[in-house]
């Protein structure tokens, strides 16, 4: 056989418990030395090893996920997501981008319709953390710009810069998965009452960055996350503030501007083109 | 210089920074540096007190396709920021189609699987400047259709591509377990101008049946069974930088360098006379 074929194959064994169990009497099966332990033995040791590794790789960049759903549901879910979807290259750290939208189809998700946001949220904060080491803009530089020419300005953010939109309540569902942890880290734990959660309490909308070595999670305001939005997609200083006064009337925008130069949220910026 | 070195690996980065043990050098897995944050902070930190190697799991050299550019970009940045005095990946395969699986699969040691194999250490080489090692390892397979040893297959990489061979010692004793051959013969057969590093870790030892296999688990103190061993191949091929590889069940910082101090006396006794007394002189 092929060392082509081989490869395929062996991928195919470890992925595929179907595949393990018939490996035995298959012609790929009948490639290996069987010594005193059966082939598929042999091969659901790499299996294990493989999918030990990599459901442990989610487990880790989704601790949440484990918080509200428990540790037997993440290791089912990274299991199947594993088998749908495994990893297309060899920097684990980027493994688990599509792990959300996959939690949207996962049927023993079903009633926790807010998981596979909180996934966003963790998944974000896991590129966030991986992204370029970068510095933030220079505001000294900005005020050499004629102030007319500032509305054609089109901001640039920084790489750790990521956006998180949703209907629930994240940085509250945050917390309370936080104080699990340390209620059942804690050992009067039981002293306290566990605090409840209602997950239906109102929309979030989240800014993540790192300004330098530690990772921000922002609340902002509909009007505040618009204009960042706006500034993402490329749109200039002026457009983008234009776009919001239409629907907020009272947006400040001098203010925001300087809420985020003091934050390091931009890197750099270009002018638009005319 | 001190030849035996340690894995450095997040949990002791604080430890390490504040008590500075006395090992020779630190070895990373570049993956986990790609991209930016604060594990490349720490690295640069680390960098300023201790020589670095990088020891790629992720190229999978084996694999019946060109080894990724994208991947080697990214390992080159690591070597123009650290300056790594040694750069190794393993004998063995991860990917196929669009799978990339973390492990470090086996290799069949035929004809068609050397050439490949070498094709892709001759890009990677090419593409990084300079010349790598690569590693021997453990398995839990054999395939019927190889037509040479392992240590034949280790032996013709080195001559056909120039590079080096990073001997990991804990897999000879494994694969001599697992696949029921002389694990000194293997050493003996090597060719000792090829190593470039020896690595030692700890592993389990699994039932199946009457039968039992050795899994290379890095989870574990060196076995003494793998110290003489060691010993053995440090006498035969004289002071060879060491790493001890630890990954999962972290023992605490002490306890890690005390395996790496555990290297360097049997390097340090083995170390031909007229060495001892220049490294004397030199203080």
């Amino acid at each position: 056989m092929q060392l082509a074929k081989v490869q395929e194959n062996f991928v195919r064994t470890i992925l595929d418990p179907s595949a393990l169990e018939g490996a035995g009497a298959s012609p790929f099966g009948a490639l290996f030395q069987e010594n005193g332990i059966a082939v598929s033995d042999r091969l659901a040791v790499y299996r294990a090893h493989v999918l030990n590794g990599l459901a442990g790789a989610l487990c880790s960049t989704f601790p949440l996920i484990e918080t509200l759903a428990g540790a037997a549901f993440l290791s089912a879910a990274a299991r199947a997501y594993i088998h749908e979807t495994p990893p297309v290259e060899g920097n684990l750290n980027l493994y688990g981008a599509t792990f959300a939208d996959f939690l949207t189809r996962y049927e023993p998700a079903r009633d926790l319709p807010y998981l596979p946001d909180v996934a966003r949220m963790e998944w974000a904060k896991n590129e966030s953390y991986f992204s370029r080491d970068d510095e933030a803009l220079d505001v000294q530089v900005l005020q050499a710009i004629p102030p007319e020419e500032m509305d054609d300005l089109v901001l640039l953010f920084r790489d750790s810069v990521r956006f998180v939109e949703s209907a629930y309540p994240l940085p509250a569902i945050r917390d309370f998965c936080a104080h699990q942890t340390t209620e059942s880290s804690s050992e009067e734990g039981g002293e306290q009452k566990q605090e409840t959660m209602n997950f239906d309490s109102g929309a979030s909308r989240l800014l993540i960055f790192r300004p330098q070595l530690r990772i921000f999670v922002l609340e902002l305001d509909a009007p505040e996350y618009l204009f960042l939005q706006e500034i993402a997609a490329g749109q200039s200083l002026g457009w983008a503030a234009v776009t919001v006064l239409k629907s907020w009337p009272n947006f400040n925008l001098s203010e925001t501007l300087q809420k985020h130069f003091g934050l390091g949220t931009f890197s750099g910026f270009q002018k638009a083109p005319v | 210089m001190r030849e035996a070195g340690i894995g450095l690996r997040t949990p002791h980065c604080d430890d390490l920074l504040d008590s500075r043990p006395a090992v020779g050098w630190l070895e990373v897995h570049p993956e986990n540096y790609f991209g930016g944050g604060i594990h490349r902070h720490y690295l640069a930190r680390a960098r300023e007190i201790y020589p670095l190697s990088l020891h790629a799991v992720g190229l999978s050299l084996g694999s019946d396709r060109p080894v990724s550019e994208g991947h080697l970009l990214q390992i080159k940045e690591l070597v123009d920021l650290f300056e790594p005095f040694q750069v190794s990946d393993h004998v063995s395969w991860s990917a196929s189609g669009n799978a990339h699986l973390n492990d470090l699969l086996p290799l069949p040691y035929t004809e068609e699987t050397l050439a490949r194999f070498c094709d892709n250490v001759d890009r990677t080489q090419t593409y990084l400047k300079r010349s790598i090692l690569v590693e021997n390892p453990s398995s839990y397979i054999a395939y019927r259709h190889g037509t040479m040893t392992e240590h034949e297959f280790l032996n013709e990489i080195a001559r056909r591509t120039g590079c080096g061979l990073l001997l990991d010692v804990n897999n000879i004793y494994v694969q001599a377990h697992n696949h029921g051959f002389d694990a000194r013969a293997y050493v003996a057969g090597i060719n000792p101008a090829a190593v470039g590093e020896i690595h030692l870790a700890g592993h389990v030892e699994e039932s199946f049946g009457a039968q039992t296999l050795l899994i290379d688990t890095h989870s574990r103190y060196i076995r003494p069974e793998v110290w003489a061993l060691y010993e053995d191949t440090i006498a035969l091929m004289g002071p060879v930088p060491t790493l001890i590889e630890w990954d999962s069940d972290l023992p605490s910082l002490p306890d890690l360098a005390g395996e790496a101090f555990k290297a360097q006396e049997i390097i340090d006794r083995h170390r031909p006379a007229a060495q001892r007394e220049a490294r004397r002189a030199a203080g």
